[in-house]
C-alpha cells in the first residue's frame, strides 16, 4: 500500500449525547478503495460527512494530503460524493446535473461540455443528456450521480452506500463496474456500507465500525478470516464460535477442550499457554460434513441434522453436537441429495481462527 | 457559528434579514406598546365606551369565531365525506370571501338590508336598522368561514380512510363513527381553525367600519381616535389592548400546531376512498351547502349587479358610468395593483429566504427570528398601520407619505404566509440535494439561487399570489399610510361609502376580486394547477 491520502486522527463526533463517532483514527493509502463497514449507527455515515465536510469534528484533525481540512468548508473541499438518495437536482436535466460542478468552478462552456459529455460516455449515459433524473430507471440515476461526481475529477470520491436502492441483480452488476472504474482511475474512494458482502467485494481496506469506533481495519481477507472480536466475526458472514480452554500447545498444533472434546488448530503465531481460555471462530464453509465417518481427520464431530435449508449454490445445515448447534455449509450439493439424520463434521487445524484470548466476550451481540 | 464564518456573505445576509424583520415588525410594534404613558391607560378605563368596545370586540370574537368554523367544518365535511354535486363549484365559492375586500360582504349586506335595502326597504317596505352587532355577526360568519372550511378539509383529508373502515368493521355505526373517530381526529384541526379565525375576527375592521353602527370595536374606535381627532396615544392604548387577546389566541394556535397531530400516526397516506355516508346525512349536506352557495352568490351578484346600477335603492337604471371612473378617473385602482405587486414579489422572495436560512441555517438566535417572521399573523391589521405611522415619522427614517412606507407594510405584513409556505416547501426537499450542490463547490448562497429557488417554485408562487391578494385587499394596515398622492382603492371605497356612492364603491370592489382573480388565475396557470393557493 501507498502512502496515506485521506488520514482521520483521532476524531470525534457527538450530537447532542450520543457519540457518533468515537476517536477514530484511520489512514485511507492513495488509490485504494477504502470501505467503512457497519451496521446502522455505527457511526459510518457520519465519519464519511465529516471527510465531505458537513459536519465538524468535536475533536481531531482531518487531512487530505498534506493539508488539514477541518476548517474548510465543504463546497472548497473537492470530495465528490454519490449520495444514497443519488440527490439528483429534480429541476435539472442529466447534462446540467452533471455540469453543474464545473459551472460553478468557472470552467468556459465549451469545456465543460467536453467534460460533461465525456463522462457520460465514460458511464454509458450518452444520449440521456436532455432527459429529467425522474424519467430515469434507478440505475441510470446510479450513474448519473457517479458522473456527477466523477466529473469534477475529485481529490476522493465518497460514496454514501450508493447501491442500496437498486434491486438485488442490478446491485451485484453495478458494483462490478464500480469497481472496475474505480481501479482503471485510480482514484482514492471511500465507500460506506452496511452490506457486508458489498464490502468484501469491492474493497481492498475494509474499516469495520462499531459504536462509533473502528474495530478492524484490514483487507477483506484479513477481516472474514482474521476477526479479532466476537462483533466482527458475527457481523462479517456467518461464523460458529466455539469456547474453550487450552490443555496442549505444541509447535504445529494446539489443543483446546471444548466442552470435554479435543479441537485441534493452528497456533496462527499467538503466545498461548496451557490453561488460557479461548474463543475460536470457525466459518461454516470451513467445515466438511459427510454422512459416513471419515477417517484420518484431525477433527471429527459427529451430531444430528436438526435443520437445512437448501440456498441453491450451497446447502446450509444447522447441526446438534452435544448441545450445541454447528453452523455448516455444503458447497457442492449437486453430489448427493439432502443429508438428514446422523452426520459427521470435519474441522482442518489450519481453518479454525483464534480470537484473541483477552477480546474474548467483548463487544459480543 | 463555524460554518457563518467561513462564508461571510452568508453571515451577512443572515444579518439584514434580522435587520429588517426587527426595523419592520418589532420595531413598530414596539413603538405602539411604549407610546401611551400610565395616563392614557387610566384614561381608558375611565372612558366606558372604550371599555364597552373591548367587551364586545372580544364578545364578536367568540360568536362569529364559533359560527364560522361550525360553517366551515360542515362545508368541509360535506366537500371531503359526502358525493354532492357540484363540488367544484362549491370550492371555488369558498375561495371567494378571502380573496376580496374585508368590507366586501358588508356592501352587499347594505344592498340588501340597510336603509334602501333590496330586502328591507323594497321587498317590506321597511326601514328597520340593521346596522349593529347581529348584522356584524351574520356578515363575518360568511366572510370568515372559508378559512375555517380550507383548515378542516385539510384535516379531514388527512385522516386515513381505513381507521373509518376499521371502525366499521368493527360494528360501529356512521354517526358512532363520526363521534368516535373522526371528530376526535378532527378535533385539533377544529381547535386550529377556531383560533386562526378568532384572530381575524379581532382584527377585523372593514366590516366593522361598515356594519357595526354604534357598536363600538376596538379596531374602530383605534381608527376614530386617529381620523377624528388624530389623537395618536388613545389609539395605541386601544390597539394594544387588541393586541393582546390576538397575540393569546395566535400563541395558543401556535403551541397547537406544535405538537403532532394524530393524523400522520398512520403513516403513508391512502388512496381508500372515503366511506359512504347515508342518504339523509348526504341529503342534509347538499342543502346546506346548497344555501351557502346561495348566500355567497347572492353576495356576489348583488354586488356584481350595484356596480352597473345608477343609484341603487333610487334609479335601477343600469349604467357603465362608475366603471367608467374606476378604471379611467380614478388612480387608486392603478395604484393598488402596482403596490402589490411589487410588495408581493419582494415579500415572496424575502420571505422564502427568511424560511431557507431558519430552516437550514443554524446561528444564534434563530427561534428569535422564527418568531419575528410569523408574528405579523398576530399583529391587527389596525395596530400594525399605527404602528407603522410612529415608527417612520422622523428621521431618519421618515418615510410617511411616501409610496415605500406602504409597500413595506404590505411586504412585511403578509410575510407568514410566504414564510410557512416556504418552510412547508424546504421541508418536503431532501437535505442531500443541496449537500450535494455543496460537495460540488456551491455556496450557500448559491445553493439557495440555483437548487433552493426553483425547487421552490410553487411555495414560491403560494406566497406571492397570497401577498397580494392580502395587499390588494387590506384597509385596515393602509388606512394610516395613504396620502391623496398615492391613495388606495380600499381606502377610496370606505370614501366613497362615506359619500354614500354606494354603487361607485361597489365597481371598485368588484375591479379589486377580478385583479385578485386574474393573479391568481394567472398563477395557476403558470405552475400547472399545482399550487396549493386558497385550497385545501
Amino acid at each position: 500500500m501507498s502512502e496515506p491520502h485521506v488520514r482521520l486522527v483521532n476524531i470525534t463526533k457527538r450530537f447532542g449525547n450520543t457519540v457518533a463517532v468515537d476517536n477514530v483514527t484511520l489512514d485511507v493509502a492513495r488509490g485504494s478503495f477504502t470501505t467503512l463497514l457497519g451496521p446502522s449507527g455505527c457511526g459510518k455515515t457520519t465519519a464519511l460527512r465529516m471527510i465531505a465536510g458537513f459536519h465538524d469534528p468535536d475533536t481531531g484533525d482531518i487531512f487530505i494530503g498534506e493539508r488539514r481540512v477541518n476548517e474548510v468548508p465543504s463546497h472548497q473541499r473537492n470530495t465528490a460524493m454519490v449520495f444514497q438518495e443519488y440527490a439528483l437536482f429534480p429541476h435539472m436535466s442529466v447534462f446540467e446535473n452533471v455540469a453543474y460542478g464545473l459551472t460553478i468552478r468557472g470552467l468556459p462552456r465549451p469545456q465543460v461540455a467536453q467534460k460533461v459529455r465525456a463522462t457520460l460516455k465514460f458511464l454509458a449515459l450518452e444520449g440521456l443528456d436532455d432527459r429529467s433524473p425522474h424519467q430515469l430507471s434507478g440505475g441510470q440515476q446510479q450513474r448519473v450521480a457517479l458522473a456527477r461526481a466523477l466529473v469534477m475529477e475529485p481529490e476522493v470520491l465518497l460514496l454514501d452506500e450508493p447501491l442500496s436502492n437498486l434491486d438485488a441483480k442490478l446491485r451485484v452488476s453495478v458494483r462490478t463496474e464500480m469497481t472496475q472504474i474505480q481501479r482503471s482511475l485510480k482514484l482514492t474512494t471511500i465507500y460506506v456500507t452496511h452490506d457486508q458482502e458489498e464490502a468484501l467485494a469491492m474493497s481492498d481496506a475494509i474499516a469495520v465500525m462499531h459504536q462509533g469506533r473502528v474495530v478492524r481495519f484490514g483487507t477483506p481477507w484479513e477481516v472474514y478470516y482474521r476477526p479479532r472480536d466476537r462483533f466482527v466475526a458475527d457481523f462479517v458472514g456467518l461464523v460458529n464460535f466455539v469456547e474453550g480452554r487450552l490443555v496442549e500447545v505444541g509447535p504445529q498444533v494446539l489443543v483446546a477442550d471444548v466442552a470435554g472434546r479435543p479441537l485441534r488448530f493452528a497456533p496462527e503465531g499467538l503466545a498461548l499457554r496451557p490453561g488460557d481460555d479461548v474463543l475460536l471462530s470457525i466459518r461454516p464453509e470451513c467445515i466438511g460434513i459427510s454422512p459416513a465417518a471419515p477417517s484420518g481427520a484431525a477433527n471429527v464431530l459427529h451430531g444430528q441434522v436438526a435443520a437445512s435449508q437448501f440456498l441453491g449454490r450451497l446447502v446450509r445445515y444447522w447441526v446438534a453436537v452435544d448441545g450445541t448447534t454447528w453452523v455448516v455449509d455444503e458447497p457442492d450439493p449437486s453430489t448427493y441429495s439432502l443429508l438428514s439424520g446422523e452426520v459427521y463434521l470435519t474441522i482442518e487445524p489450519g481453518k479454525v481462527h483464534v480470537i484473541a484470548e483477552e477480546n474474548k466476550g467483548e463487544g459480543g451481540r | 457559528m463555524k460554518k457563518l464564518r467561513r462564508e461571510p456573505l452568508l453571515l451577512a445576509t443572515i444579518l439584514i434579514v434580522a435587520a429588517s424583520l426587527f426595523l419592520f415588525v418589532v420595531y413598530p410594534a414596539l413603538r405602539v406598546l411604549l407610546y401611551p404613558d400610565m395616563a392614557a391607560y387610566r384614561d381608558y378605563l375611565g372612558n366606558s365606551r372604550w371599555v364597552a368596545a373591548t367587551w364586545n370586540s372580544l364578545v364578536m370574537a367568540v360568536l362569529s369565531t364559533i359560527t364560522a368554523t361550525a360553517v366551515g367544518f360542515l362545508y368541509a365535511y360535506a366537500l371531503v365525506y359526502t358525493d354532492i354535486r357540484g363540488k367544484g363549484l362549491l370550492r371555488t365559492l369558498a375561495i371567494l370571501p378571502m380573496i376580496s375586500p374585508p368590507f366586501m360582504v358588508a356592501i352587499s349586506y347594505i344592498f340588501l338590508f340597510g336603509g334602501r335595502g333590496l330586502i328591507t326597504y323594497h321587498l317590506f317596505g321597511q326601514t328597520v336598522n340593521l346596522y349593529g352587532w347581529r348584522g356584524l355577526w351574520a356578515v363575518q360568519t360568511i366572510a370568515f368561514f372559508p378559512y375555517a372550511y380550507q383548515i378542516i378539509a385539510g384535516v379531514l383529508m388527512g385522516i386515513n380512510p381505513s381507521l373509518e373502515y376499521a371502525a366499521r368493521n368493527l360494528g360501529a355505526g356512521a354517526w358512532r363513527v363520526f363521534r368516535t373517530v373522526t371528530l376526535p381526529l378532527a378535533r385539533p384541526g377544529i381547535l386550529n381553525a377556531a383560533l386562526v379565525i378568532a384572530v381575524y375576527v379581532l382584527a377585523d375592521f372593514g366590516n366593522p367600519i361598515l356594519i357595526a353602527g354604534n357598536f363600538p370595536l376596538l379596531p374602530t374606535e383605534a381608527y376614530l381616535q386617529i381620523s377624528g381627532w388624530f389623537n395618536l396615544k388613545s389609539a395605541a392604548v386601544l390597539s394594544s389592548i387588541l393586541l393582546a387577546p390576538a397575540l393569546g389566541f395566535f400563541l395558543l394556535q401556535r403551541r397547537l400546531e406544535g405538537r403532532r397531530s394524530y393524523v400522520t400516526v398512520t403513516g403513508k397516506g391512502s388512496s381508500l376512498t372515503k366511506p359512504p355516508q347515508p342518504k339523509l346525512v348526504s341529503a342534509f349536506f347538499a342543502v346546506f351547502c346548497g344555501l351557502v352557495a346561495a348566500i355567497i352568490v347572492a353576495v356576489y351578484g348583488i354586488l356584481i349587479a350595484g356596480a352597473f346600477t345608477q343609484t341603487w335603492g333610487v334609479r335601477w337604471t343600469p349604467t357603465l358610468r362608475h366603471w367608467e371612473y374606476v378604471i379611467f378617473r380614478s388612480k387608486e385602482l392603478f395604484n393598488s395593483i402596482q403596490f402589490s405587486l411589487v410588495a408581493a414579489l419582494t415579500c415572496a422572495v424575502f420571505s422564502l429566504l427568511v424560511a431557507y436560512i431558519v430552516s437550514r441555517q443554524e446561528f444564534p438566535g434563530k427561534r428569535a427570528l422564527d418568531f419575528c417572521a410569523v408574528l405579523p399573523a398576530a399583529i391587527p391589521g389596525v395596530f400594525y398601520g399605527i404602528g407603522f405611522i410612529m415608527a417612520f415619522n422622523k428621521p431618519p427614517l421618515a418615510l410617511t407619505g411616501t409610496a415605500a412606507i406602504i409597500v413595506l407594510s404590505m411586504i412585511f405584513w403578509n410575510i407568514p404566509t410566504g414564510y410557512r409556505a416556504g418552510i412547508a416547501g424546504l421541508a418536503q426537499i431532501d437535505k442531500s440535494i443541496e449537500e450535494a450542490a455543496s460537495n460540488l463547490g456551491a455556496s450557500s448562497l448559491h445553493t439557495f439561487k440555483d437548487i433552493l429557488l426553483p425547487l421552490l417554485r410553487l411555495p414560491f408562487v403560494t406566497a406571492f399570489v397570497t401577498a397580494f391578494v392580502r395587499a390588494i385587499t387590506t384597509l385596515s394596515v393602509v388606512i394610516f399610510l395613504v396620502t391623496p398622492g398615492n391613495n388606495l382603492a380600499t381606502v377610496l371605497i370606505l370614501g366613497l361609502i362615506d359619500y354614500a356612492e354606494w354603487s361607485r364603491a361597489a365597481a371598485m370592489t368588484t375591479a379589486l376580486i377580478v385583479s385578485a382573480f386574474v393573479v391568481l388565475g394567472l398563477a395557476q396557470l403558470a405552475t400547472g394547477r399545482k399550487a396549493a393557493i386558497f385550497r385545501a
